[in-house]
């Protein structure tokens, strides 16, 4: 038995994306009613992914085991075969995915899992997708795990069905698939000069590349930085990301928060690896991150002002936390990259919980259902969806709208940047650092744009400030004479503990940073990663598949 | 003959491309189909072209003369992936059809 | 808390603050008293005063009224911040697309007009590969090529099954550049998916509405038009010249010796297959295709659960027009009842198409065992009987397929997943990281010497995936066609009529597809 969890130990950085799959397919075989057995696996997974994650994050961070771990696929060394790299930045990146996702299902056994057939499926499926995306050290798997969980959103976007979901997913499709093409094509100019797909490969081609190649290498990687500035949400290729936002369902919505982070996490990825490969590639294209990154930020909040209703805040809340991101990346600094990454943890965790509550604290205001068009006999008119519509089950304290108003006003704090919670530090860390790093930071720009930066960054959070002010006195005390609304304690439960959480980030800033500082570290030099994925650049790999 | 397969591709790329920014919802996904075929022989083309060295070993084969076997894998889950997206894209294109009434992409027509 | 916030941040230049209640009697303790007698000595002098104020303005600032100016000052940032984002920003899909389409064209474009403009770094030049000269029968089959793909874009719009007759022509063309390449894997696959996609897009092309060319005779909204479509064009050009310089500019290339070597040496001896693509796909990059057969199981799901409540639009709920005109042809005749012409359209071959059902499954298996060392492979069999299935369809009719099925779609997507990623987890026991295959060559009494490969049960799980997953799709499409559509019932009758109206018409009573 310890020999088999100890084997299992091995492979501890497979886990994320396995156990997800496997709970997703075994579900596939149960019936659509199981819905208690459906629930229990679902939770167990992804707790078990979790589990995985801090694990991992355990065995990374200690400085005596190496401190990035390679699992290979299939037995094949890279650069053949496909290897998955669980360094510092992926497993913060599948922690925090796999934390928001398992309270997110939680949330979402309370009722919205029935509002369509194979919800846990696709969520788990999406889950898998998130974490293969993160841990994946191959440039054509990441594109299939993009593929992955562009598919499952694509689903879980559509889940409940509704013409204002179709008509949000019709546009969100589209416009990924272009965004998959340009994918597609950057990576194939990418490898016909190359000749490899291998993340640190690529790295350490690119500095043999000739000087006559490296336009052409420069043209595939903006085709592929296209791509990721769509999926990060970068102005001006995120206009669908409000209106898809809004209309998902909210745990839907919420696990939705994690997505833009894959294209910022991808960028810094490659970047970080691209940079220091010589001078050609150093820092090409920061200045196309830092000015379209400010511009997303201010459009982002100037979208939130304007935003009539709390879900749709939310999304351009979203735009403007990747904006911000992605403005900070550009300067390569690595202080700056650690505020960033503690920025990142604490966004996400944020907006996913603020698209929890906006659902909760909406429910009071129901709208009628609408007309609907020509009814089959045959459709599908389970108890199951009858029961959902219009019916609300839950307990209503009397303290509900009193906890309700208090977890927004912590949400509103956290995601405003304000003390004393994890916002404030996290923005303090990286615009103190932006300032001191001007100089040499930003390498293709003057001093002054750093504070630039400073004052757009802070002008968000202002505006932010703004807008959730004015949207929690709408919701919580102009409207104080309508009905509580009624909570079930699976939807209380996950919402309570990732404020717990929002706040232990605070409480626990120092250690959190000092993990950053090293992340930042390792993506600003990374000689451990290359290292590690590359054992011996010079001599080809012996194949090790010979049984 | 490289020239041929470029501008081959260049005029499914044009059709695509054209077709995808129009606003009736079965242009797009033709468009769709246009672009992905030219995408698929783009990765293809990466290798060098080779006529006749298909990547099958057999008794004799000249190994030297095959050719790259990697873009073709590409290409493989390259087309399975698209096939996937085209039929999403269809249904989704039909659901909206019904709920909006209209194959317009905006579900609306647009306002003059 | 504050502490360890700040700690992390500032680190070493923390400043040493204490946060106490209670400091003594220092100099601010002592101001702020000061303050506090001021304050208390102006109240008592001006008492009088504020205790015979008329009005509730305060003295001296009147004036200004602060909750008006903020509200003012709120709606009007308000209103700002709505006319800035409507107008940096858009709903509509059209601009949403010709910008990402921009963006990608300008990131291609952009390091070679750099070069262009400040003549730093590398320019845009042919590389020093040779060209390989040019067969006249490749030339005109592009030349076709090139032909179906304008048409399909010319025709979208008004002949939708002309568009997707062209289109499915242009794939043939792209199947058979792919035979020319030496990929004929490549080529299998993208008939045979051509094949299904063009059934899958027949049987929607019935819910869309008709288009007929209109006379729109408004001169400004037809400039407007014509002005959207050439900008489309020029960006359509511009897009397909730059996919095709950049193809060119990395097909003339030298050869870089890259990881495919690799491959070519080790697919005997490593992987244990002679068809070197097919052992890339299940045995080297093995975990790409699990991702894509995920893939495929996801929008299967997804499909299933978007069709379960397709509600189409109303004009075409009934019968189509050309089941209309087929009816009354029947009705007309005398020894001829409603659904005859639809049975006798293709007598024969429907009774051959419905006789290849075993011989379209014996194909299939055989594509699938003879994948790991010849063109085939878990895909494309699982294509092929899904292709076994869209016959019986279509040779005998939807409710005739439906009475008879025996798939459970689900189950199968299931089973492959769940098979696929076993065979994976089978290497964990023998200490071995996840898709590690083995070979060997086995000695069976009658075969003689067959060689296995793990790698086969892995695209096994493959092929009931594929199965599950088309078929799935197939089946929640094709019965959009079958069912009978209730009446939404009218004001009155929801106003209290006793019983509800009769069922309508059923739709599409097919004995073909869709």
């Amino acid at each position: 038995m310890t020999g088999l969890l100890e084997s299992l130990g091995q492979h501890l950085t497979i886990l994320p994306i396995l156990l997800p799959l496997v709970a997703g397919a075994t579900m596939l075989l149960l019936h659509e009613r199981q819905r208690r057995a459906k629930g229990i696996i679902s939770i167990l997974a992804a707790a078990a992914s979790v589990a995985a994650a801090t694990s991992l994050l355990l065995t990374v961070n200690d400085p005596l085991t190496s401190e990035v771990v390679v699992y290979r696929l299939g037995d094949w060394g890279a650069p053949f075969g496909i290897v998955l790299v669980a360094d510092r930045l992926s497993v913060l990146m599948v922690l925090v995915t796999n934390v928001l996702g398992a309270t997110a299902m939680a949330y979402a056994l309370g009722r919205w899992a029935t509002l369509g057939p194979r919800f846990h499926t696709l969520y788990l499926l999406l889950l898998m997708g998130l974490s293969g995306a993160f841990l994946t050290g191959d440039l054509f798997n990441l594109y299939v795990f993009f593929e992955v969980l562009l598919a499952a959103s694509y689903g879980l976007l559509l889940h409940g069905s509704g013409k204002r979901r179709v008509k949000a997913g019709l546009h969100y499709v589209a416009i990924n698939l272009t965004g998959s093409l340009a994918f597609l094509v950057g990576i194939a100019v990418v490898y016909a000069l190359l000749g490899t797909l291998n993340m640190a490969d690529i790295a350490v081609q690119a500095t043999l590349l000739g000087p006559a190649d490296l336009s052409l290498l420069k043209a595939g990687l903006g085709l592929l930085g296209v791509a990721f500035f769509v999926k990060s949400g970068a102005w001006p290729l995120s206009f669908w990301l409000p209106t898809t936002y809004s209309a998902a369902a909210a745990p839907v919505a919420a696990i939705f928060a994690v997505m833009t982070k894959v294209g910022v996490y991808v960028i810094l990825r490659l970047a970080t690896l691209l940079w220091p490969a010589g001078q050609a590639l150093e820092f090409y294209g920061s200045s196309w991150l830092l000015y379209l990154g400010l511009a997303t930020v201010i459009y982002g909040s100037f979208g939130v002002i304007a935003s009539t209703e709390l879900p749709r805040a939310a999304g351009y809340l979203t735009l403007v936390s990747s904006g911000t991101l992605l403005a900070v990346i550009a300067s390569g600094d690595v202080a700056v990259i650690s505020g960033a990454l503690y920025y990142l943890v604490g966004s996400t965790l944020g907006i996913g919980v603020l698209f929890l509550l906006c659902e909760l604290v909406s429910r009071g205001h129901a709208e009628a259902p609408a007309a609907v068009g020509p009814v089959f006999s045959d459709d599908f008119e389970t108890a199951l969806a009858s029961e959902f519509e219009g019916v609300e089950r839950g307990v209503t304290l009397p303290l509900t709208t009193t906890l309700l108003s208090t977890a927004f006003f912590l949400i509103a704090i956290q995601l405003t940047g304000l003390p004393p919670l994890s916002g404030f530090v996290a923005k303090f860390a990286m615009l103190s650092a932006v300032i001191t790093s001007g100089a040499n930071g930003y390498a293709n720009a003057p001093g002054a744009l750093a504070w630039w930066v400073l004052g757009v960054i802070v002008a968000s959070g202002f505006a932010a400030l703004i807008a959730l002010t004015r949207h929690g006195v709408k919701q919580f005390w102009a409207g104080a004479d309508t009905t509580p609304t009624a909570v079930r304690p699976f939807e209380a439960l996950p919402v309570a503990l990732l404020l717990v959480l929002l706040v232990a980030l605070t409480a626990f800033a120092q250690p959190i940073m000092r993990y950053t500082a090293a992340t930042g570290a390792g993506l600003r030099s990374p000689v451990q990663y290359l290292s590690s994925v590359l054992p011996n650049p010079e001599a080809p790999a012996t194949p090790e598949g010979e049984h | 003959m490289e020239v041929v397969l470029a501008l081959g591709i260049g005029v499914l790329s044009a059709a695509g491309v054209y077709l995808v920014l129009r606003p009736r919802t079965f242009q797009v996904i033709i468009g769709m189909s246009l672009l992905t075929y030219a995408v698929n022989l783009f990765i293809l083309s990466m290798g060098s072209l080779v006529i006749g060295g298909a990547p099958v070993l057999a008794e004799g084969a000249d190994v030297s003369k095959f050719a790259d076997p990697l873009p073709q894998s590409l290409v493989l889950t390259s087309i399975v992936i698209s096939f996937s997206m085209t039929a999403l894209f269809l249904v989704i294109l039909l659901a909206a059809r019904g709920l909006t009434g209209t194959d317009h992409v905006d579900g609306e027509e647009a306002r003059p | 808390m504050l502490k360890s916030g700040a700690l992390a941040v500032l680190g070493a230049e923390t400043p040493n603050v204490q946060l106490e209640l209670w400091h003594g009697f220092t100099p601010a303790f002592l101001l702020s008293l000061v303050a506090m007698a001021l304050g208390f000595g102006l109240y008592i002098a001006l008492y009088h005063r504020l205790a015979n104020r008329t009005s509730t303005d305060r003295p001296w600032a009147g004036r200004v009224r602060g909750r008006r100016t903020f509200n003012d000052v709120m709606a009007s940032l308000e209103l700002a911040s709505a006319t800035i984002v409507r107008f940096f920003g858009t709903v509509r899909l059209q601009p949403q697309l010709f910008l990402v389409v921009t963006a990608a064209a300008a990131a291609g474009a952009a390091p070679f007009v750099y070069q262009a403009i400040t003549k730093q770094g590398s320019p845009l030049t042919l590389g020093p590969a040779p060209l390989t000269p040019v067969s006249w029968s490749f030339l005109v089959l592009w030349l076709f090529g090139v032909v179906f793909a304008v048409g399909a874009a010319y025709l979208a719009k008004f002949h939708r099954v002309a568009s997707l007759i062209f289109t499915s022509a242009a794939g043939l063309v792209v199947c058979a550049t792919f035979v020319w390449l030496s990929a004929p894997d490549l080529a299998v696959t993208q008939l045979l998916v051509e094949i299904v996609t063009t059934v899958l897009l027949l049987l929607g092309l019935r819910w869309l509405p008709r288009r007929s060319a209109l006379s729109v005779t408004d001169r400004a909204v037809r400039t407007r038009a014509n002005l959207r479509r050439g900008r489309d064009l020029a960006l359509a050009l511009v897009a397909g010249a730059g996919m095709a310089v950049l193809a060119l500019a990395a097909m003339t290339r030298p050869n870089v010796s890259g990881i495919s070597e690799f491959f070519v040496t080790n697919a005997l001896s490593g992987g244990g297959g002679h068809n070197i693509v097919n052992v890339i796909l299940v045995d080297f990059r093995g975990f790409d295709t699990l991702g894509e057969i995920t893939v495929l199981g996801i929008v299967a799901l997804t499909v299933f659960a978007l069709l379960r409540r397709f509600r189409p639009a109303r004009e075409v709920v009934g019968s189509t027009r050309q089941q209309q005109r087929q009816d009354a042809y029947d009705e007309a005749l005398s020894g001829r009842s409603v659904g005859d012409t639809a049975t006798d359209y293709l007598f024969v071959p429907r009774i051959v198409m419905h006789l290849l059902f075993p011989i379209v499954t014996l194909f299939a298996l055989h594509l699938f065992l003879r994948g790991h060392d010849h063109p085939g492979g878990g895909f494309a069999a699982g294509i092929t009987m899904a292709i076994a299935f869209i016959l019986q369809y279509m040779a005998r009719g939807t409710r005739w397929v439906e009475e008879r099925l025996r798939v459970l779609p689900l189950r199968w997507i299931g089973l492959g997943l769940l098979l696929a990623v076993a065979t994976g987890a089978g290497s964990w026991f023998f200490g071995r990281p996840f898709l590690t295959s083995a070979h060997e060559t086995v000695e069976l009494p009658v075969l003689g010497s067959v060689p296995l490969a793990s790698a086969t049960l892995f695209d096994l799980g493959v092929f009931a995936l594929v199965i599950g997953a088309t078929i799935l799709m197939l089946i929640a499409l094709a019965h959009q066609s079958i069912r009978s559509a209730r009446q939404a019932p009218t004001a009155e009758e929801l106003a209290g009529a006793t019983s509800d109206a009769p069922a309508a018409k059923p739709g599409a009573d097919a004995e073909g597809v869709g």
